[in-house]
């Protein structure tokens, strides 16, 4: 027997649970509307556990339910790296650069939310952890929310930044998509992408999606100021040393 | 259906991906399923050691490209033996071009390079001899709507050549600088302004005294944005933009020939060599076009270009 599955009693019980809101009055119908869910997830022995009426004909619903697969989990030679803390990375760059890292982000396109970027790059950082504002070791340009690609592409020539970060919140129609392959695409034709670590992050951006959408990295919700320093301080490390060593012949 | 013909004819196949293919689940929806790569034994496939030990393919690695990716370092590995595999190349253009380079080198007669959701990067023609244009039901609700979407990016695909020799001498290539070409001569401009320029900002630029002979050559990106601010000079003549190669020119509101017919006439010094399109009329989780029609609608609004379905019950081979 291969694989894992998750547990909430004993290992390897399979239990998990699910909950959401079901626009049906609290009562039989609910509950029975609830089991479906259950059973169309894939899960077995459906139990509901616990429904409140949030609001007349709306019913919150947590359930229990059996998950029969397994799945087989692989451990990728990481980027996400435990990170380094701020003090580290600082030293860390000056002894691998030399030179602080020049970082331009923003939100773009559409998106008006600039929660996520403001996290990552203003001083205040996010839960205590300073943005990449508040190191010796970065050069931060945030241009805020509802960019043009354009627009950041002419700001990363202008300031020959080593970084572009993206932040992109708004999901709609997979919006965010189309903008973050734009740019990726605008990176290329400008001819400066081998030159550029590319960088996005939001709600929906795993690794995965990252790859596909042609970016080096991919960060996702739980992302710290520091975790996206400590990449950032690597990548540009690792680029250096590709770079001597090209040099060096 | 492209390396199982390939392999038919007995040719050394070498594999990339520019994004990330053969995955079990789509990265966008989990809830879409997507069909496993079949790799013939001896092909050449570059993606990441984490990826073959997962897919317990037998393999030998061949290079570290040392191009880095979310999901690993990027080596190309020969397939000992039939296996399905996920793919997950270099990301970059220029990183693409190195690893089939490497494959060339390597033996492989010829290398696939499999795209990625609006990525284009990998289809200039110092990257591609030959590209076959993926569309499908996933970009409209009805044959006609898909067709149309095609025919634009068919359209950008195949623009006109810049065959003016006197223009292109005058581009001073190689130089790879902005430049706004006149009657004059050609003057040098900022490499940001076709990102950023307004109506106002190419006025000042000169972009209206060059009459029916100006012309820029843009040899980075060429936003929208550009040609919609270029639109108020074109008086008295037509102004040309003349860029590098279509995967540098990004519409996403109008086509060219809308441009063109205000004035704005786009050329490139080379073009993509777009041989076929294949559809998908099938939109995961939504819903189904009827694949003759589709067919027949892009036929119809890209005439020369043979139109494939490979899943379709009529599908041969290609001679």
């Amino acid at each position: 027997m291969t694989g894992i599955r998750p547990y909430a009693d004993h290992e390897d019980d399979g239990i998990v649970q699910v909950s959401f809101t079901l626009p049906l009055p609290r009562g039989g119908a609910s509950r029975t509307g609830a089991l479906d869910v259950a059973r169309r997830m894939g899960l077995a022995s459906g139990e509901v556990v616990h429904q409140t009426e949030l609001t007349a004909g709306y019913t919150y619903v947590v359930l229990y339910g059996r998950f029969e697969g397994r799945i087989d989990p692989y451990v990728r030679e990481g980027l996400h790296r435990e990170s380094m803390s701020q003090e580290e990375i600082d030293v860390f760059v000056a002894a691998e650069l030399g030179r602080p890292i020049v970082v331009v982000g923003a939100s773009t396109g559409s998106d008006t939310h600039s929660i996520g970027i403001d996290a990552m790059l203003n001083v205040k950082g996010f839960d205590g952890d300073h943005g990449l504002e508040g190191y010796r070791s970065f050069e931060v340009h945030n241009l805020g929310s509802q960019i043009d690609n354009a627009d950041l592409l002419a700001q990363a020539l202008e300031i020959s930044a080593d970084a572009i970060v993206v932040s992109q919140t708004v999901t709609q129609q997979d919006l965010h998509v189309h903008n973050l392959t734009e740019l990726c695409e605008m990176v290329e034709a400008q001819g400066i992408r081998s030159d550029t670590v590319l960088v996005c992050g939001g709600p929906r951006i795993s690794e995965e999606l990252a790859k596909e959408l042609g970016y080096d990295a991919g960060f996702s919700k739980g992302t710290r100021p520091a975790d996206l320093a400590t990449y950032l301080a690597r990548e540009m490390a690792a680029r250096a040393a590709v770079q001597a060593r090209s040099e060096g012949g | 259906m492209l390396l199982s013909e390939l392999e038919g004819q007995g040719q050394h196949l070498g594999l990339i991906s520019i994004g990330y293919d053969g995955e079990r689940t789509d990265s966008l929806n989990p809830l879409i399923l997507k069909p496993p790569i079949r790799c013939p034994a001896g092909t050449l496939v570059a993606t990441t050691d984490t990826l073959v030990r997962r897919s317990k393919a037998a393999s030998e690695t061949l290079v570290d490209t040392g191009l880095r990716t979310p999901l690993g370092t990027v080596s190309i590995f020969r397939l000992m033996s039939p296996a399905e595999i996920e793919v997950a190349g270099p990301s970059s253009a220029s990183g693409a071009q190195e690893a089939a380079a490497a494959m060339l080198e390597l033996g492989a007669e010829r290398v696939i390079v499999d795209g990625s959701i609006d990525r284009r990067a990998t289809a200039a023609p110092e990257m591609a001899e030959a590209v076959i244009t993926s569309t499908g039901a996933v970009l409209g609700s009805s044959e006609e709507e898909v067709a149309a979407i095609t025919e634009k990016a068919i359209e950008l695909s195949t623009l006109p050549v810049l065959d003016d020799r006197r223009l292109r001498d005058r581009l001073n290539l190689g130089e790879g600088c902005c430049l706004l070409v006149g009657p004059d001569g050609a003057k040098p401009l900022p490499p940001t302004l076709p990102l950023t320029a307004s109506t106002r900002d190419l006025r000042e630029a000169g972009a209206f005294e060059g009459g029916r002979d100006a012309a820029f050559y843009v040899p980075g990106s060429v936003p929208e944005s550009f040609l919609a601010a270029l639109i108020p000079l074109v008086t008295p003549g037509p102004l040309k933009v003349v860029a590098e190669n279509p995967t540098r020119i990004f519409l996403r509101e109008r086509s060219p020939r809308w441009y063109g017919e205000r004035g704005v006439r786009l050329e490139v010094l080379n073009r993509a060599e777009v041989r076929a399109i294949s559809v998908n009329p099938v939109a995961p989780l939504s819903h189904e076009l009827d694949s003759p029609a589709l067919r027949e609608a892009i036929s119809c609004r890209c005439p020369g270009l043979p139109v494939f379905d490979v899943a379709a019950p009529d599908y041969s081979a290609p001679a």
